[in-house]
């Protein structure tokens, strides 16, 4: 798969309920390989943002082209397609399936993936456990620890070789040093396989290791 | 086409019926599963909260069983109680209720009854249709098991000639049933009456010899101790049967047993039962011997089935009783699914946000409840059987009738058809649970 993809953002607007206004971002262009940080104060509209990049967001207008798909105007089920194959999600609350191994959690895409795909999603998932320092056996996710669990998490975004990352506070319930462990494995990710990453976060120190930083206040771009 | 499945081996028809009855679980399951894996989350989802599964598909077998055993139990009956009535052709017996009498002479449940004198029983000896005529006197018991008098020949035709040791040959001797806890060559001692009734000691000191034991035949006739009809009458102070022997003649009291008895001196006998000599002659026996105030004859098996058909209304109020109740069992299992569900539901979301399709999502609570109701309905099986078994043995431990236990291919259907339409059904809370869920859930 081509690695990294190309954002060409244009007039995005997110709506809430009663149609209230909780993001506006005129314009927003990546060069694939791009790993951009957006800051901001809690509530101000980084995660906005990122589900929006995603496709997630329920309402929103204008347009958001992911090397050249459109996924604004697409239908729920053609969104979750797109994920399926393009983007690896990465959340804050290291959400596991506490009866599946690592393994279990992070091949999760091969579950409905087609056949063909299968084996190499598992493998995959496998050799990034391996190289994330986890042990993919027969341990369940129940006993791991939440920097160990969020590399799970971390290696299931990047099962199905997905060019896109997406990372909303991956460190966030992660102690300093488990946190610039993972910032590592993120920008390795990023970087030796040329992969765009967007990470909305507080974390300073991530921040710092980003190509590019966004800052949103208040729902709006504000540098 | 009707020709063509009353053509099929009856194998063949069950089998057909087992699949079309699962046919809706095939197509659902084959087009919501289709190029999904689901099963490691399903089987995860099934061990998160194992004991509340668990107490559902115990929920759901019992209440299958329960169906599955009584409608099991019902049939066994039957069969039982057919199988117990099979040696006795045709019961002649003075007027009165059959049933009575059919329980009386069959299923050795002692009733007051009229007797049969001796010049009625000697013409059904003599009748060239009747193979044996063996009258059969009861009245005393044994530690609470049936002394019943009655002809060598009604002993081998009840035993297919599997004594172990011999027949009675005297007076003071017994040939015991399978179930009677006297080994060969002990003493059984006779009291008057039975159950609360029994008087000891009323016969003397009067006792027999155990010479014979007959192989279990399945039928209260097991826990029954058969002695020579002549003992009884004597030991209740009656005529013998026969006029006695020349004084001096006697080597040794060689008294003579069996028919043909002197009509004088015969006290009466409360049924015969008959054997005929061919099938084809049991009705003109049985209205030969229906004879108002006189005589009557029946066929056990006839009036079976007559209880049978009021069984069988019976047992179809219980199967609908017993459905409903599964249905309800099963409603309510799926309502505690759907609660235990919103348990998972950050994870549905995420799955949601990490691209799977909603068929994906359906497939897998699809399956998870499915598991649990198929898991259930197969446990309902063995819960069936073992009820089943249960039952028996109460029945055979409480009348002697022994019910056999098994599973037939109409339980088996019983249980598809449960599982096809819960699973069918479950299908609701799937589509109700993954409409409800939107990614947003997931930045909980």
């Amino acid at each position: 798969m081509a690695r990294g993809a190309t954002l060409g953002l244009r007039d995005l607007v997110v709506t809430g309920e009663s149609r209230r206004r909780i993001l506006d971002v005129p314009e927003l262009d990546l060069a694939p390989g791009t790993a951009l940080g957006i800051s901001g104060p809690s509530g101000a509209g980084k995660s906005t943002l990122l589900y929006a990049l995603a496709g997630m967001a329920a309402q929103m207008t204008g347009r958001i082209d992911w090397d050249g798909t459109e996924i604004v105007a697409q239908t729920p089920a053609g969104r979750a397609r797109f994920r399926a194959d393009r983007i690896g999600m990465i959340f804050q609350d290291h959400l596991l399936f506490e009866e599946l191994s690592a393994l279990g959690n992070a091949g999760l895409p091969a579950l409905y993936a087609p056949k063909a795909q299968r084996r190499a999603i598992r493998d995959r998932a496998a050799d990034r456990l391996t190289r994330l320092g986890i042990d993919a056996g027969a341990r369940r996710v129940a006993s791991f620890s939440g920097g160990e669990r969020q590399r799970v998490v971390v290696a299931r975004a990047m099962a199905a070789d997905a060019p896109i990352l997406l990372a909303d506070e991956p460190t966030a319930s992660l102690h300093r040093e488990a946190a610039d462990a993972l910032a590592d494995d993120l920008m390795a990710a990023a970087r030796d396989e040329g992969r765009t990453l967007v990470c909305g976060t507080h974390d300073e120190r991530l921040l710092a290791r980003m190509d590019r930083t966004l800052r949103i206040a208040d729902g709006r771009v504000a540098e | 086409m009707r020709d063509l499945w009353a053509g099929l081996p009856i194998l063949g028809q069950d089998l057909l019926i087992l699949l079309a009855l699962l046919l809706p679980v095939a197509v659902i399951g084959g087009a919501l599963l289709r190029g999904f894996a689901p099963w490691p989350l399903a089987l995860g989802m099934i061990r998160r909260f194992g004991w509340i599964n668990a107490v559902f598909v115990a929920l759901i077998a019992i209440s299958v069983g329960m169906g599955i055993g009584l409608v099991a139990q019902e049939r066994g009956l039957r069969r039982g109680t057919a199988d117990a009535a099979s040696k006795f052709d045709i019961v002649v017996s003075a007027p009165g209720s059959e049933i009575t009498m059919l329980l009386a002479a069959v299923y050795l449940r002692p009733a007051d009854v009229p007797l049969i004198d001796g010049a009625t029983y000697a013409e059904i000896e003599a009748d060239p249709r009747v193979r044996l005529a063996a009258p059969i006197a009861f009245g005393d018991s044994f530690e609470g098991d049936p002394v019943v008098g009655t002809v060598a020949g009604f002993v081998s035709h009840l035993s297919d000639d599997t004594v172990e040791g011999r027949i009675f040959e005297h007076e003071d001797e017994a040939v015991v049933g399978a179930l009677i806890d006297v080994p060969l060559g002990g003493e059984i001692e006779p009291a008057h009456g039975h159950g609360s009734f029994v008087e000891m000691e009323a016969h003397g000191d009067f006792h027999y010899e155990v010479v014979g034991r007959m192989a279990p035949t399945g039928t209260p006739w097991d826990r029954a101790v058969l002695v020579p009809i002549e003992s009884v009458w004597s030991v209740h102070g009656l005529a013998a049967g026969h006029a006695p022997e020349e004084e001096g003649h006697a080597e040794d009291h060689d008294e003579p047993l069996g028919p043909p008895f002197d009509p004088d001196l015969f006290p009466g006998t409360p049924a015969v039962i008959v054997v005929p000599e061919t099938l084809a002659q049991s009705y003109g026996l049985i209205s030969g011997y229906t004879r108002d105030a006189q005589t009557m004859a029946f066929l056990p098996g006839a009036v079976l089935s007559q209880l049978y058909a009021i069984l069988g209304d019976i047992r179809q109020a219980m199967s609908l009783m017993s459905l409903v109740a599964q249905f309800l069992v099963a409603a309510s299992v799926l309502t505690g699914l759907v609660m235990l569900l919103r348990l998972f539901e950050r994870h549905m979301a995420l799955l949601r946000a990490l691209g799977a399709p909603t068929r994906f999502l359906i497939a897998l609570v699809w399956s998870y409840g499915a598991a649990l109701l198929a898991l259930g309905g197969l446990l309902g099986l063995a819960v069936g059987w073992a009820v089943a078994a249960i039952l028996s043995g109460i029945i055979a431990a409480r009348t002697g009738v022994a019910i056999p236990v098994g599973l037939s291919w109409s339980e088996v259907h019983l249980v598809a058809g449960f599982i096809a339409a819960t699973t069918c059904v479950a299908l609701i809370p799937a589509w109700a649970l993954i409409r409800g869920t939107t990614t947003a859930k997931v930045r909980m």
